[in-house]
């Protein structure tokens, strides 16, 4: 997965960095028309259309005598049950194309999120930077530093919670690296990007130790080393949300909207039955 | 046939045309034209500083420090602006909105009085529950919706520019909650309240045994807390359930996580986890009180940590309404509050925000109470810069608070005679001077965003002073044979709980009001409607001839019979019969507002709470400040929307109204 990860920070790096002068929601848009374009390919060519349109036309021809005949219970229910048994072929016959682009789906939308889904750090707005140890701090905390970061005040260790806190000023816009020192000496690194606009960049909220689910949802750094005794390294990205029709939205829920529209606009035009 | 159809249809569009043309032109005479002169593009801006003093304001003009004020005196003038009787902010700001007296508007202090019950309600705004509810054992659900009420009368300014086209902004005017809905945009002020329904109730977790023990801590609640193995845990009470039969509050637990060093706390409330050191505000934390399973009122709080040793003390703040999503309507449109907090962040909805009382019962000290100050004003500028940058044309109102509230308790700081002064305040001498100056500093803002055409109005409601001498008006009514007491004990007790109604003639509860106790409208009312205004010019001339025996001056330079001091009279059974204009210096006992019957009737004032403005409205004029000399000039606060209105051509506010 980490690999994976690494390949699909650069495609999607090479894709997004040359955007992100470009608002945001104009990108979400494009984005959001490529994804329908591309389940639209794979419904196209590894769906049975021919199947998949008998059977819509069955799910039609049912709730038409469904309509029908309303006033016969008996017709009203056979009807009801064909219509339950054509939506189930419906779904078993979309279930190959779903699981396709289910995959690819949610790795650029781990992408989208890692560069539309927060606003940076603003200069000289203190945050919390949060360690999570396993509790091996008898030698001594953890020690914080960055370049155009100023750490302000002695890290707070608590024990109840297993995690070291630091708060932290960024001083210079821009992206910095976060050297977390453990007492044992080791370093590792936390990506930290300060931004004093509205800025669009990669950004990571969490660096946590290898799980599936952490590597799927916080792709643009690699997991950390669990030797390290630290488990995880939180910042608190602000969320960035779109501004559509005068309201503040989330980015995903732009981009699935979208998506399903063009899906819904262009399945007719390019012939494909979905 | 068809030429004849093309005529008559001819014809028939002819005559709409020339209805439209009379409509029109009746429009014009009546609504707009000869009354109305809109310049395009216009703009008028108000800032309104709730107890801005007028003496303290020559004194800093005097010494240089309120240079942009200065220009605007100099290029518009700089006049007293009388106030309202009593000179309380809901009363004074309901005045300015409707250009009406209180007898016509119905605000008549914070609170009013219930003449059957004696129950106090919030005096601009009331919560009507559902009509019916549908009972399932422990449990109800409303078959109706509720809803919150506006108790303000009469038409607010705005309107009459709204109802020509010209779009108006209101930004926190006090007493216009829930919104009026007539603005294009309004977020409401002063009478917004915190989600349990009042003007702030704050909580204060302690572990120290004998905090607050035996002491009244009026507008907040004290609770328990320890600190086991590292973590004290607690729980922020909020309304009642609105689907239990049985009162129940909805609740939200935190816990405060200690750090090893002792210095800080990493509070967790569900998802949100806030860093504080010792002496720290937090920034907004969301909470969710939960309703149903999916479902909770969103809410907001922040969290000081006062100490961590030797005793751990937590102070939450009253819970805000979510701007995001508040459970009751405070702005207008309703997402204006959302578009507010999205541009500059979360805020407090709540009226007032500043936790007054939490100092006055020593909940917060006063460097506690000043930083909150700042972090309520700092929202306070930022929101103001936004609605500026964004206001193009027709009228903007801005509303800012914190000067009044610090003023009330930090004022004995500037007046070393003060009973209660210490070395200790000299500290904070400068505080509230030092909040004029910032005030400054947002005039000359909104000085830069005029054009030529364009009115900048700074004005008050009310000033200040000296709260030195308390007087209880109840223990005063007693000592003159108006009240009796059958139980001194009970009448020590809010409420008026100990009182002979069968021989009470009078009696007080607010800051300022006074009222018989009047047949058919109190339950127990002995005095006969026909000797209701003899009696009450009685009482007033007693009190004008009552003489503090600490100065040998007068405690009330002027007792207001509303019957004749008053225009209106829409509101009998809410209007006090005598509202009390104190002398400067002097103000009703807080215990006297409750209702209670102390054993004095002079006292010391020894609360934090030392500056005040309900007195005789004589001694605590606002201040009027204008870009240019307006078309109508005005010098009292009643008669300056219609001054304001007169710059964009509307004249007639208020509507001459008939007697009810």
């Amino acid at each position: 997965m980490t690999l994976v990860n690494a390949l699909l920070v650069r495609l999607a790096d090479a894709v997004l960095a040359p955007l992100a002068g470009l608002p945001p929601l104009a990108v979400v848009a494009g984005c959001a028309l490529g994804s329908a374009l591309a389940v639209l390919a794979v419904m196209r060519f590894t769906s049975n259309q021919e199947a998949l349109g008998a059977v819509k036309r069955r799910i039609h021809a049912a709730l038409l005598e469904m309509r029908l005949y309303n006033d016969n219970l008996p017709a009203l229910l056979r009807a009801q049950g064909e219509v339950l048994r054509h939506n189930l072929s419906y779904v078993g016959l979309s279930l190959v194309p779903l699981v396709i682009t289910a995959v690819p789906l949610t790795l650029a939308i781990a992408q989208l999120q890692a560069w539309y889904g927060y606003t940076g750090i603003t200069p000289g707005a203190a945050v919390v930077v949060t360690a999570v140890v396993d509790g091996r701090t008898g030698a001594g905390l953890p020690q914080l530093e960055g370049a155009g970061v100023e750490v302000a005040g002695p890290p707070r260790y608590f024990p109840t919670l297993g995690e070291v806190t630091w708060r932290i000023v960024p001083r210079q816009p821009g992206p910095t690296t976060l050297r977390l020192v453990t007492a044992g000496g080791t370093v590792i690194d936390k990506q930290l990007h300060i931004a004093a606009g509205d800025e669009v960049a990669r950004r990571s909220p969490v660096r946590e130790q290898p799980s599936f689910i952490g590597q799927l949802l916080y792709p643009s750094e690699p997991p950390l080393d669990a030797a390290t005794g630290v488990t995880a390294i939180r910042l608190p990205y602000p969320e960035r949300l779109l501004p559509v029709a005068g309201q503040a939205v989330h980015w995903l829920w732009v981009y699935l909207a979208l998506t399903f529209a063009f899906v819904l606009l262009l399945r007719k035009p390019l012939g494909v039955v979905i | 046939m068809g030429g004849g159809v093309v005529r008559a249809a001819t014809a028939t569009a002819r005559v709409a045309g020339a209805v439209v043309l009379a409509v029109c032109a009746f429009a014009l005479a009546t609504g707009c034209g000869g009354r109305t002169h809109v310049v395009a593009g216009q703009k008028v801006i108000v800032l309104g500083i709730d107890g801005f003093d007028h003496q303290l304001t020559r004194e800093l003009l005097a010494a240089g420090r309120l240079p942009n004020l200065a220009r605007l005196a100099q290029q518009g003038g700089f006049t007293p602006l009388a106030t309202s009787t009593p000179p309380l902010s809901p009363v004074a700001w309901s005045t300015f909105i409707t250009g009406l007296d209180p007898g016509a508007h119905g605000i008549f202090d914070f609170i009013h009085r219930e003449p059957d019950t004696l129950a106090s309600f919030l005096s601009t705004s009331r919560t009507v529950p559902p009509g019916r509810m549908l009972t399932l054992g422990p449990w109800q659900f409303p078959l109706s919706s509720g809803r919150v009420e506006l108790l303000r009368g009469g038409q607010a300014f705005w309107e009459a520019l709204e109802a020509r086209g010209i779009e108006t902004t209101i930004v926190r005017m006090p007493a216009n909650f829930p919104p009026s809905g007539t603005a294009t945009r309004e977020l409401s002020g002063m009478g917004t309240p915190d989600m349990l329904g009042t003007y702030g109730i704050f909580t204060l977790f302690s572990s120290k045994p004998d905090v607050f023990e035996r002491r009244d801590v009026s507008g907040g609640v004290i609770q328990p807390i320890d600190v086991i193995d590292g973590v004290a845990r607690g729980t922020i009470e909020g309304p009642s359930h609105p689907y239990t039969v049985t009162p129940t509050p909805m609740t939200v637990d935190f816990a405060a996580h200690v750090d090893a060093s002792g210095q800080a706390v990493q509070i967790v409330v569900g998802d949100e986890r806030r860093v504080l050191e010792v002496g720290e505000w937090s920034s907004w934390v969301p909470v969710g009180l939960p309703l149903l399973p999916l479902q909770t009122l969103p809410g907001e709080v922040r969290f000081l940590l006062k100490s961590l040793t030797p005793y751990f003390e937590l102070y939450v703040s009253p819970i805000n309404f979510d701007p995001h999503a508040p459970a009751l309507p405070i702005s207008t449109p309703a997402d204006y509050a959302a578009e507010l907090a999205d541009a500059e962040g979360r805020f407090y909805t709540q009226g007032m925000p500043e936790d007054t009382r939490a100092r006055n019962v020593e909940a917060l000290t006063a460097d506690e109470l000043l930083a909150q100050a700042r972090i309520t004003a700092d929202e306070n500028r930022r929101q103001f810069r936004y609605v500026l940058d964004h206001f193009r044309d027709g009228l903007l109102f801005y509303y800012f608070g914190h000067v009044d509230q610090v003023s009330h308790v930090m004022w004995r700081s500037m007046d070393p005679g003060h009973p209660a002064y210490t070395e200790a305040d000299a500290q904070y001498r400068t505080v509230i001077a030092d909040l004029y100056v910032e005030m400054d500093a947002v005039v000359g803002q909104a000085m830069a965003a005029l054009g030529p055409n364009d009115l900048l109005v700074v004005m008050s409601d009310h000033g200040f002073a000296p709260w030195r001498r308390a007087v209880n008006v109840n223990s005063w009514l007693r000592d003159h044979g108006y009240l009796a007491v059958t139980n001194a004990r009970a009448a020590a007790e809010p409420g008026l709980a100990g009182v002979d109604w069968t021989k009470t003639r009078a009696y007080a509860v607010g800051l300022n009001g006074v009222y018989l106790n009047l047949q058919g409208r109190e339950s127990k009312g002995i005095v006969p409607p026909a000797e209701a205004s003899r009696l009450a010019a009685e009482i007033a001339a007693a009190m004008e001839a009552t003489l503090d025996p600490a100065t040998n001056a007068p405690a009330i330079t002027k007792a207001f019979v509303t019957a004749t001091a008053f225009a209106g009279r829409d509101y009998p059974r809410i209007e006090p019969d005598i509202v009390v204009g104190y002398a400067r210096g002097t103000r009703v006992a807080s215990d006297s507002a409750l209702g209670i019957v102390g054993p004095d009737v002079f006292s010391d004032n020894r609360e934090p709470w030392s500056g005040d403005h309900s007195m005789d409205p004589a001694h605590v004029p606002g201040v009027l400040f204008a870009s240019r000399p307006l078309k109508v000039p005005s010098d009292r606060l009643q008669t300056l929307a219609a001054s304001i209105l007169a710059e964009f051509g509307v004249t007639g506010f208020p509507k001459e109204r008939s007697t009810p």
